[in-house]
């Protein structure tokens, strides 16, 4: 077989030693096609069609004939998951671990997943949080949790922390996160703030006691977002300089944190929620004494003194690191 | 006519090959540094949310100087907006060349990128706003493929690639409007019988661009244009909406398309085969493609003939799609040649993880806690309810 072209120059200017090239060829000769991701994927994909799928079908046939059965059906499909998972599972460790079952964590979402769905039914139907909906979201977030420890499934703790903002009063995901609205309810977004501190606190309280440490970038991806989202949502309160202030000292941790680990995804939204900040100010300030024009003369040279100092701080970071991480 | 260097853009083909055997374990981490001091080269964003943030900064930065620009010629009398565009792609292109490249050899890196589009687009625009009272857009389709296919092999870009051909096919679809008659009738074909000529045309480029590599990148990104729209084409839905879109054909109730068995056939055969020629040639993309393009020929079906409810039918395709997965696993499992579900060592497939992680939250994520929301999710189509997030993948 042919081997590559880049392969074949590298060879040839000496970068790779003969061994190695001889080594590369006979693995690209195998011909191997990993379909390893790809299947996996539509685990997933099928974990969440099944489960979208028994959502509608429980609240679609809510009084109903046959909605007992049909709730008891699932019912045994959860408790077969969580079943299949206490069997399978390779026990609780503080460190990252793996089950020897490929199955072991889609069975585990579903599980979970399916477990929420009868959660959210039985407080529909019976009301056995009464109009404690806190509680009600408090209940199944406490078994993702549990889940997620146990198992060791980072989805499922994901899952979990969106539990606890929605526990909390806002949404976490995605899209959700953008559109909160943080003017409605009073004081909801510090305390959207203090449970982002929180998950700053912990995932350090695991760091040092060494428990669980891998879980600590899923804590840290939230609490940068609902900071950032936070802070900036502030811009126009009567306290704006208090979330500046704390925006600011968000943006300096998250800085300090992704140089220490050499990540360039959290280094990057740091910077750009302290932009963001950075230009509500000025807009702030414009607001005070109103010189359009001058914003308008001004921003192309301030965007580019933006650029240059991320490319500083780009090249700083890959100079400080190792190449593979940026 | 290529805007770069050739050492400086070869190395960075170089480096690139020196990662990935390095992620395989072919070479090690002091080999790679050695290669990458010994070769200087282009700037590249190696990271997606480098060049995110990158492409962000200068598309403001861009849109920033455009105002700026606005502002001068609003002041200087001329109001008409159209000379704004010509003015800010001109002041693009020459930050992109004299700057940009020549200066902060930059390739890739996000900031050129977005110079890049926002020029061609600013171009496309001044193009569009000058035909404006003309009513025929032929020129502007035509330029933005002649522009587009100038950009894409000076700058080695596959958005230009895209513009180029975007404009190729408005180009063909007008024309055939135009010229009415048996053309208009048999748009599809027509369509499915160009991307299939460009195929082999793209073909030959790749033969003879195998020596310098340049665009290796660009010509791989439009096999898989193609590949998608010859798939669109002939896709039911697209066809019948395009039909009633673009000849104002309105189907009267229990009529069809012309053909409708053809497309019918086609908008689950195409993918199937896309889907084992993938296999059989060992292309990832185009497997990528075949799926999608499957799961959206399931749609085009259930758009008009849904056979089952939406939950049974979600219920079903998650049974039918676990099984599948299970059976190929344990079938591709041990294997050390050919289709395997062993972990390839220059595959590790990140992108599929990180991509399951954000879904995920996306679309399990618990939304907040009010009765009435948690609610909103149960109803059809949201069925959301339970809740998920994640995003830990990254």
């Amino acid at each position: 077989m042919k081997e590559k072209k880049e392969t074949l120059e590298l060879f040839e200017k000496g970068f790779i030693s003969a061994d190695q090239f001889a080594a590369i060829a006979s693995y690209r000769s195998q011909g191997l096609f990993s379909l390893r991701s790809e299947i996996r994927f539509l685990f997933f994909i099928a974990v969440s069609l099944f489960v979208s799928g028994a959502g509608i079908l429980v609240y679609q046939n809510i009084n109903s004939v046959g909605h007992v059965s049909l709730l008891s059906l699932l019912f045994i499909l959860c408790s077969f998951c969580f079943f299949y998972a206490f069997k399978h599972a390779p026990g609780f460790s503080n460190e990252k671990q793996e089950s020897k079952k490929s199955l072991f964590p889609y069975v585990v979402l579903a599980g979970n997943l399916l477990a929420g769905i009868f959660m959210g039914y039985l407080q529909y139907q019976y009301a056995v949080f009464g109009t404690h909906y806190n509680i009600a979201t408090l209940v199944p977030t406490l078994l993702y949790f549990f889940s997620a420890y146990y198992f060791d499934h980072k989805g499922v703790l994901a899952i979990g922390i969106t539990g606890l903002c929605a526990f909390i009063g806002f949404s976490a995901s995605p899209s959700g996160l953008l559109y909160n609205d943080f003017s409605e309810t009073w004081g909801l977004v510090y305390y959207a703030i203090a449970l982002a501190f929180v998950f700053i606190v912990w995932a350090d309280f695991a760091e040092s006691g060494n428990f669980k440490k891998h879980f600590n970038e899923t804590y840290y991806h939230f609490s940068l977002h609902i900071l950032g989202v936070a802070t900036l949502s502030q811009i126009n309160d009567t306290y704006w300089p208090l979330a500046m202030a704390l925006l600011a000292a968000a943006v300096f941790y998250f800085v300090r944190l992704a140089y220490k680990l050499k990540s360039a995804y959290f280094l990057v939204f740091a910077y750009i929620y302290g932009f963001f900040g950075l230009s509500s100010l000025f807009v702030k300030l414009f607001e005070f004494v109103n010189l359009m024009s001058l914003i308008i003369y001004l921003s192309p040279f301030y965007l580019m003194g933006v650029i240059y100092f991320l490319i500083k701080i780009i090249r700083h970071l890959k100079k400080h690191s190792q190449y593979d991480s940026l | 006519m290529i805007a770069y260097k050739k050492e400086l853009f070869e190395a960075l083909l170089l480096k690139d090959e020196a990662r990935s055997l390095e992620k395989a374990g072919f070479i090690n981490q002091k080999q790679v540094k050695f290669i990458e001091t010994k070769l200087p080269s282009y700037n590249r964003a190696d990271n997606v949310f480098v060049l995110l943030g990158f492409f962000i900064l200068a598309g403001m930065l861009f849109l920033s100087c455009a105002g700026f620009l606005g502002f001068i010629t609003a002041l200087s009398g001329t109001a008409n907006n159209r000379h704004t565009f010509l003015l800010s792609a001109l002041f693009g292109f020459v930050a992109l060349e004299g700057v940009i490249i020549r200066r902060m050899k930059n390739y890739a890196n996000g900031i050129d990128d977005a110079f890049l589009i926002s020029s061609l687009g600013n171009l496309f625009a001044f193009i569009g706003f000058s035909l404006y009272d003309a009513e025929n857009y032929n020129f502007l389709f035509a330029s933005m493929f002649f522009i587009g296919l100038l950009a894409c092999l000076r700058y080695v870009d596959r958005v230009a690639a895209f513009f180029a051909v975007m404009g190729l096919y408005a180009l063909v679809v007008s024309f055939c409007m135009q010229s009415g008659g048996l053309l208009k009738l048999f748009l599809p074909f027509v369509i499915m019988g160009k991307t299939a000529a460009y195929y082999i045309i793209l073909l030959w480029l790749k033969k003879k661009d195998a020596k310098q590599m340049y665009y290796k990148g660009v010509l791989n990104f439009c096999a898989g244009l193609f590949t998608v729209i010859f798939y669109l084409s002939g896709n039911y839905l697209v066809v019948r909406e395009a039909n009633s879109l673009l000849l104002g054909n309105e189907l009267a109730p229990g009529s069809d398309i012309s053909f409708s068995y053809f497309f019918w056939g086609f908008t689950i055969s195409c993918p199937l085969i896309y889907i084992y020629l993938a296999l059989k040639h060992k292309k990832r993309p185009l497997l990528w493609i075949g799926v999608i393009s499957l799961a959206f020929g399931i749609f085009t079906i259930r758009y008009y003939h849904p056979l089952l409810p939406l939950d049974l039918a979600l219920l079903a395709g998650g049974l039918v799609l676990f099984i599948l997965a299970y059976v190929s696993m344990q079938k591709l499992k041990g294997k050390t040649k050919g289709l395997s579900y062993e972990s390839d060592r220059f595959h590790g497939g990140e992108e599929l993880l990180n991509l399951q992680a954000l879904a995920l939250i996306e679309k399990f994520g618990v939304d907040s806690a009010s009765p009435a929301q948690t609610l909103r999710g149960a109803e059809p189509g949201g069925g959301e309810f339970g809740g998920a997030g994640s995003g830990g993948g990254f």
